[in-house]
């Protein structure tokens, strides 16, 4: 009964709606998929236990939804449906180290291709696309990216 | 003087051996694509001896090359398109002796198949540009069959085999796209070199999906705890652009029933500040 109510509760209002630029959409989708998500995460939580993969989970999971015309929205759904296990998030496996840069100017083509492919294990599902089409998939996520910080950052901030 | 080596007469509006698409290029291509491109490949017989002609000019030279885009798929070709679009693709075969004086400029057709490389190709690619040491100044045949391949011009001295020649499209292409990017990424704009900025978008991704993390992390805590207050307000709009969202006032009224689990820790009051933001 009370879940009803909620889920009663849980739209999202834009004061303007005819305004509909693609930034709109998407953080309003965002936001629509995120913040039920994490009443039904409090709500669900009985145990002291914080677990802030979860909480992750949702995170990503209301990224891919919200961005679904992407490609790399479908890998990661995939993966984040695939693997319920908490270790494997997006962040784990960009790792924080530079790329070292070479001296040496005829490995420069090397070079790039190494960095092109460090840029395909950060998008999801890069590595199956081939180079062109992930340059292309890679702006619309770091666009994405953005959305979800600020949506996120406002969040936080109005609710501490 | 530039002999008009293609105008509108000599086309044959209704050209009864004409290819379809689908023979010519197995990739999927979209409507529109197709049609100007069909357009484009039914106008060719009868400008055979009129390209034969202008290719004994010395001034005229051919620098037609063509070649195989079999790697790509049809959104590349639906991206050329969009910049070679089926008007362009139109004017310039009868504007061709406007052709002759932009030199060095490139242009890109769709890729047609191996096959078609035999058939009235009216230059192999055997021909360069670089005869007779003239500049770069060439024309384009037009209404050759080969609009279904990538014509790139090629600029004096350089290679044009076939395999250089694309893989010169190919780079191109990426170079275009990373161009792109520079206009997303703030602060990009003034590094140059591919490696540099290829660099910069790494870190730049990098660094937001921390921040995300981070923020999800600060979220969880928030979420937990007891004080996450009756309502959450309006989204301030400077933050989200123009979009201001109004939340349900009751949305996490269910909150003030759990246990309370004591003060927030100080570091919720820590603001986040504009350090990971790199705004320009």
């Amino acid at each position: 009964m009370e879940r009803q109510t909620i889920n009663k509760n849980k739209r999202v209002f834009s004061a303007e709606p005819t305004k509909l630029s693609p930034s709109e959409v998407f953080t309003r989708k965002y936001t629509s998929h995120l913040v039920p998500a994490l009443k039904k995460l409090n709500m669900d939580k009985n145990s002291p236990q914080i677990n802030q993969l979860t909480v992750k989970h949702e995170v990503d999971m209301a990224l891919a939804l919200s961005a679904q015309e992407f490609a790399w929205s479908r890998f990661l759904l995939e993966k984040l449906s695939s693997s319920n296990n908490p270790t494997t998030t997006i962040s784990s496996s960009s790792n924080g180290t530079r790329i070292p840069e070479r001296s040496c100017k005829e490995d420069e083509d090397g070079e790039i291709e190494e960095k092109l492919r460090e840029l395909q294990k950060l998008l999801p599902g890069g590595e199956e696309m081939n180079v062109e089409e992930m340059l292309i998939e890679i702006g619309n996520y770091i666009k994405c990216l953005e959305l979800q910080t600020s949506a996120l950052k406002s969040i936080v901030q109005d609710t501490t | 003087m530039d002999p008009p080596l293609v105008n509108d007469s000599s086309f044959s509006p209704a050209n009864p051996s004409s290819y379809t698409l689908s023979e010519i290029w197995p990739f999927p291509v979209n409507d529109a694509v197709r049609s100007g491109l069909r357009l484009a490949v039914n106008s060719t017989p009868s400008d055979k001896d009129v390209s034969t002609a202008a290719a004994a000019a010395a001034a005229a030279e051919e620098s037609t090359v063509t070649d195989l885009t079999a790697g790509w798929g049809g959104r590349k070709a639906r991206a050329l398109n969009s910049e070679e679009n089926e008007s362009s693709k139109m004017v310039s075969l009868s504007s061709s002796g406007n052709e002759v004086k932009d030199s060095g400029e490139r242009k890109r057709k769709l890729c047609g198949s191996e096959s078609r490389n035999g058939d009235g190709s009216m230059k192999p690619e055997g021909e360069t540009s670089s005869g007779g040491g003239s500049k770069a100044t060439e024309q384009k045949n037009k209404p050759e069959p080969p609009k279904d391949y990538i014509h790139v011009r090629a600029r004096r001295g350089q290679a044009t085999d076939r395999h250089s020649l694309a893989e010169r499209a190919r780079r191109e292409k990426i170079s275009e796209k990373m161009t792109a990017l520079q206009d997303i990424i703030p602060g990009c704009n003034k590094i140059i070199g591919k490696a540099l900025v290829l660099d910069e978008i790494i870190n730049y991704i990098q660094s937001l999906q921390r921040q995300v993390e981070f923020l999800s992390m600060k979220l969880e805590v928030v979420n937990s705890g007891p004080s996450t207050g009756p309502t959450i307000g309006v989204f301030p709009t400077g933050d989200l652009g123009t979009l201001p969202i109004d939340l349900h006032r009751n949305i996490y009224e269910q909150q003030e029933a759990n246990e309370p689990r004591g003060s927030h820790p100080e570091w919720l009051h820590m603001q986040v500040d504009g350090s990971f933001n790199r705004t320009t």
